[in-house]
């Protein structure tokens, strides 16, 4: 049986202005693969539905989210003390593809969106897979020094003057990158425009993608129907067929 | 802990509680059986069905509102073979009624859909006559008094099973519609299918979802349920109970005698509530 239930929160840590981290407890026996996600509420009853969040990272104990405060929903969770108690539901959906056969595979993520990298690049790491990360960032850099523990190599990127390695975006450097190295996969997170440049890039020298995908969501198993995305094969569920899909599966036009 | 006597018999169809799932809140059931034992539903009612597959409407599907929910699906179902062949075997196992939710772009539709039904092993025919998100039938079936008189007429005739049909909310008075719906031989009505509704992006200024219209639910249209003039049982309270997990809500009334049902319902929901607490540790949201 997957998780349904209260957890406490252990910790809310704001790592920028309108971005934090929240750690919660971790019942027992759950299985969580990264790039999967949680289905989370706060006790009060508004607002209504679930709100689907990436796992970041986690351990024996804890489950750790990197949020992003875009309104209310997030904005209560940024709210929450330690002690309090939220929903939980999960792990839930398909995470990244943890292929054996990878030597080397690069994360590109963008904003919030860097977080549930951060799972990847510690299960690949243990794996004995060399990994190395392209973060890219609007302003302030966060997480970095967890980022370098886990990841062969980190690169970092701000639209901001001063805060990063380069001045751009991710995918400014990303088929230099590709070109002249043998990666096996590229995994991303992050804005739809970001994703869209990456699987372009990617594809274009062969290298496979995978991405996740977001849709606004109401069950987040699959009963609802709500949360579908234009594929190659026809629509599919994010929360149940994803969020986790292959470049070459999804159709990413706005 | 001695077991309480909470079954109900909604005009024939015999549930042994009165906790049913609304019509595509709920999937297959398979859905929700990793996270709560399907067993304890008084009955489940199906996804919305139609003869073929149907793909549904193109994303995106859902909008939140305050408290409520804007949902443009259009019946995205695997058509009423598989529904047959894979969901009814997998239901089965379970003790718990069948509900089968039709729909037709056309009366022979769902004239077919009734008399294929009429051979499986459902415990109850769930006319929707209500569905605001598809373009064919749906709400057309069931705003015009005429148009419903012949439906459910037809419909009765296609099939002996137990008939509920499913109203909506879109009509000057559904207290008329429900009569019709009892003298065309229905064993009980549900309410509410979803309320027709519309939200904007600002910034694209246009509507969110492409069909523009939406079927609004959720606690946001709840009073609308209750002001329906025929008798209503027990929504709110229920939606409590069932919410956490999605937007799930059992409305069904018997049309006939619905007095004495009525309050039974509404003297022992506190005790559905309070057992499902116990049994869904999913449940508990304020109370
Ligand atoms: C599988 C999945 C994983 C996610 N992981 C994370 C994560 O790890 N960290 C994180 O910060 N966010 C994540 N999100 C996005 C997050 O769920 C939304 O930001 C959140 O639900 C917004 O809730 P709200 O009440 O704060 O904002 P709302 O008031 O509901 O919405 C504010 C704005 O965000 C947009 N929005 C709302 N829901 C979504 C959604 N599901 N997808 C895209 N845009 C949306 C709305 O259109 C609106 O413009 C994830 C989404 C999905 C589907
Ligand atoms: C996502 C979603 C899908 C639905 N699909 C169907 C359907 O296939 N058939 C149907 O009769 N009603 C359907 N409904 C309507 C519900 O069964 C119910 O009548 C409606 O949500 C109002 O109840 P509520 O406010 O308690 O949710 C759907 C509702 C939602 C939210
Ligand atoms: S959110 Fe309900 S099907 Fe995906």
């Amino acid at each position: 049986m997957k998780f349904y239930g209260k957890v406490k929160v252990k910790k809310v840590e704001f790592m920028t202005e309108d971005a934090f981290k929240m750690v919660v407890d971790r019942p027992n026996d759950m299985v969580i693969e990264p790039g999967q996600f949680f289905m989370i509420k706060n006790v009060e009853l508004h607002p209504l539905l679930n709100r689907p969040i990436s796992v970041s990272s986690y351990n024996e104990t804890e489950i750790e989210f990197g949020i992003k405060i875009v309104g209310t929903g997030t904005e209560n969770f940024s709210k929450l003390r330690v002690d309090d108690e939220i929903f939980l539901m999960g792990a839930l959906g398909n995470g990244f593809d943890l292929k054996k056969e990878y030597k080397k595979v690069l994360l590109v993520g963008g904003g919030i969106g860097v977080e549930p990298l951060k799972g990847a690049a510690m299960e690949l790491n243990k794996m004995g897979i060399f990994t190395k990360m392209f973060l890219g960032f609007n302003n302030e850099c966060f997480d970095i020094d967890i980022f370098k523990k886990i990841a062969n190599e980190v690169i970092t990127f701000s639209e901001a003057e001063n805060k990063a390695d380069f001045i751009g975006y991710p995918t400014d450097i990303l088929n230099d990158e590709l070109s002249k190295s043998d990666y096996d996969a590229v995994f991303t997170c992050g804005p739809k425009i970001l994703m869209k440049k990456v699987n372009e890039i990617s594809k274009a020298n062969n290298v496979e993608t995978q991405l996740l995908l977001e849709e606004r969501m109401a069950c987040g198993i699959g009963a609802c129907l709500g949360c579908t995305c234009e594929t190659v094969n026809g629509y599919k569920k994010v929360c149940e067929d994803g969020p986790m899909f292959y470049g070459n599966e999804v159709n990413l036009n706005e | 802990m001695n077991k309480i006597d909470m079954s109900v018999d909604l005009n024939g169809l015999k549930l042994k509680n009165p906790v049913t799932v609304a019509s595509g809140t709920f999937g297959f059931g398979e859905e929700y059986a990793e996270f709560i034992d399907l067993n304890q539903i008084g009955a489940i009612s199906v996804k919305g069905l139609t003869l073929k597959p149907k793909e549904g409407n193109p994303p995106p599907r859902l909008y939140e509102t305050p408290m409520g929910l804007l949902n443009s699906i259009g019946l995205q179902n695997p058509g009423v073979e598989v529904f047959i062949k894979k969901y009814i075997p997998y239901l089965r196992q379970f003790d718990t009624k069948i509900i089968a939710n039709i729909n037709g772009a056309n009366l022979e539709e769902y004239m077919e859909m009734a008399r294929i039904l009429d051979k499986e092993d459902v415990d109850s025919i769930e006319l929707n006559i209500s569905c605001p998100n598809v373009k064919d039938g749906g709400l057309a079936f069931g705003t015009n008094p005429a148009v419903v008189r012949n439906i459910v007429t037809e419909i009765r005739n296609c099939t002996t099973k137990h008939l509920i049909v499913k109203l909506s909310p879109n009509v000057t008075d559904i207290k008329e519609i429900a009569l019709i719906v009892e003298e065309c031989g229905a064993d009980a009505i549900s309410l509410i299918n979803t309320v027709a509704g519309m939200a904007i992006d600002i910034e694209k200024q246009k509507a969110v979802v492409e069909r523009k219209v939406a079927g609004l639910s959720g606690p946001a249209v709840k009073p609308i349920a209750r002001e329906s003039k025929v008798e209503i049982v027990a929504t709110g309270i229920l939606l409590l109970c069932a919410k956490a997990l999605a937007v799930v809500r059992p409305i069904l009334i018997p049309v006939k005698e619905p007095g004495p049902f009525e309050t039974a319902i509404k003297s022992i929901s506190s005790i559905v509530i309070f057992k499902l607490l116990n049994k869904f540790f999913i449940i508990g949201i304020n109370f």
